[in-house]
């Protein structure tokens, strides 16, 4: 006898994966798209100080010092909406960087399965970092965000820098793969 | 008032025969129409094996109603291997479902075909560790059992197709969407029903008489509409590169996800 789960989750797929092909009627190509996401591009790929800039905790320590509870509520308003935006325009980007791929390579004949899975892991992780980085920002905002990323940053360049020197106390160990 | 209740029953009972029959009626005009339509607009030719199939169980709704009729007796073994041939025909319907879906999209088909071969060799590993665990299960198994794993496989079959349908972005014919559409419909309601039917479930039988032969028509009513007339598998736009190396875009889109990356690695590292 075979598990109900077994029956019950394909059916569910079924209609999950069903629903999906009947919405996917106005089936559009890229170059439709290419216009409205032009914006969306060039906002992801904005200089890196910019982006910097958004998560930096100096400014909000300048703003604080003003000593201005509405200056201060807009300029955290004003962060948050930047940075969600930027990280939407990121998501986007890598969408469109995906759905390229999936355009040029869906007629070659010598596609390669490990190849795309490979792709898509690389995808997916960056659409869980896009989801992320956007819930995170808006629990924490990006100036808390931005400290608390500096600081992990510092945790694992000091961890690395332990795990490197670790190595070099050990290199009979490791080239007797013990 | 015993009266009066068995009135009432007798009313009810009325009411669900006639229901039963516009059902019944329902799906052999529907059929017809089909067949009719394949035959005028020479869809036939294009999707062979849906339309055996539909040719199929017309055939075969005539074959039980007169076994039933005339050799009650022999009613259970025709409606049984019937309903088997129906199950491989509907496997044919997958298999064309991804050879006209995929037949400008060479990659895309060996890799459905790796998929599909996946899908089919989990299900025989399982039905053989199955077996093997209890060498009892095959003379045990119902029909009813084996009929449900048979449709298992075939929704996994349809979700792995649809799936890669959807991330290829391989664009659909309405006549194809149709079938699909029409097949993963009945194939769903249809394992819905055999997982919760009980093996001694006689009172939800009645309540399948209706629910099944229903979700069918609905499926025909589906097909009926989107294969009135043919319509072409959508060709792919000019502008494509068709011509360039699957390497060569695939190192270009590794590269292009790295940069996001890179975009992203920016709040950790200003």
């Amino acid at each position: 006898m075979m598990p109900i789960t077994l029956s019950v989750l394909p059916a569910a797929l079924i209609a999950i994966f069903l629903w999906r092909v009947w919405k996917s009627g106005s089936h559009r190509d890229i170059e439709t798209f290419a216009d409205a996401q032009m914006d969306d591009e060039q906002f992801a790929r904005c200089p890196g100080e910019f982006v910097a800039a958004l998560f930096r905790r100096e400014d909000w320590e300048f703003v604080s010092q003003l000593d201005s509870e509405p200056l201060k509520a807009l300029f955290l308003a004003e962060r948050k909406s930047l940075a969600i935006a930027w990280v939407r325009a990121t998501a986007a980007l890598t969408r469109r960087i995906m759905r390229e791929h999936v355009i040029a390579s869906r007629s070659s004949s010598d596609l390669e399965i490990g190849t795309e899975v490979q792709i898509y892991s690389q995808y997916v992780a960056l659409r869980g970092a896009c989801t992320l980085l956007h819930l995170s920002i808006e629990v924490a905002g990006p100036v808390r965000l931005g400290n608390l990323s500096q600081r992990v940053h510092r945790m694992s360049e000091r961890l690395s820098a332990a795990q490197e020197a670790l190595a070099a106390a050990n290199p009979i160990r490791k080239l007797q793969g013990t | 008032m015993l009266g009066c209740s068995r009135e009432l029953a007798l009313g009810y009972a009325a009411k669900m025969e006639t229901l039963v029959y516009a059902i019944w009626w329902g799906s052999i005009s529907l059929e017809g129409l089909l067949l009719l339509r394949a035959y005028r607009t020479n869809l036939g030719r294009s999707y062979p094996v849906f339309h055996l199939y539909i040719l199929f169980v017309l055939v075969q709704s005539f074959l039980r109603l007169a076994v039933y009729r005339y050799r009650p007796t022999g009613y259970a073994y025709v409606y049984w291997i019937t309903e088997f041939i129906g199950v491989m025909i509907g496997c044919g319907i997958v298999y064309e479902i991804y050879r006209v879906g995929l037949a400008a999209f060479p990659g895309t088909a060996r890799m459905a075909r790796r998929l599909l071969t996946a899908v089919f060799a989990m299900a025989l590993a399982k039905a053989i560790a199955d077996s093997s665990n209890d060498p009892r299960w095959w003379a045990e198994a119902s029909v009813i059992d084996i009929e449900r794993a048979l449709r298992t496989v075939q929704a996994f079959a349809i979700v792995a197709l649809a799936a890669l349908f959807l991330v290829y972005a391989i664009p659909f014919g309405r006549n194809l969407k149709g079938i699909l559409l029409g097949y993963g419909m009945f194939i769903g309601v249809s394992l819905i029903w055999f997982t919760f039917l009980p093996a001694e479930g006689y009172q939800y039988r009645h309540l399948w008489a209706y629910l099944g032969p229903a979700s069918y028509d609905l499926a025909l009513g589906v097909w009926a509409v989107y294969l009135w007339s043919p319509q072409p598998q959508q060709s792919l736009a000019p502008s494509l590169r068709l011509e360039e190396q699957y390497q060569h875009v695939a190192a270009r889109t590794r590269q292009r996800l790295e940069q996001a990356r890179g975009y992203l690695g920016r709040v950790i590292d200003p």
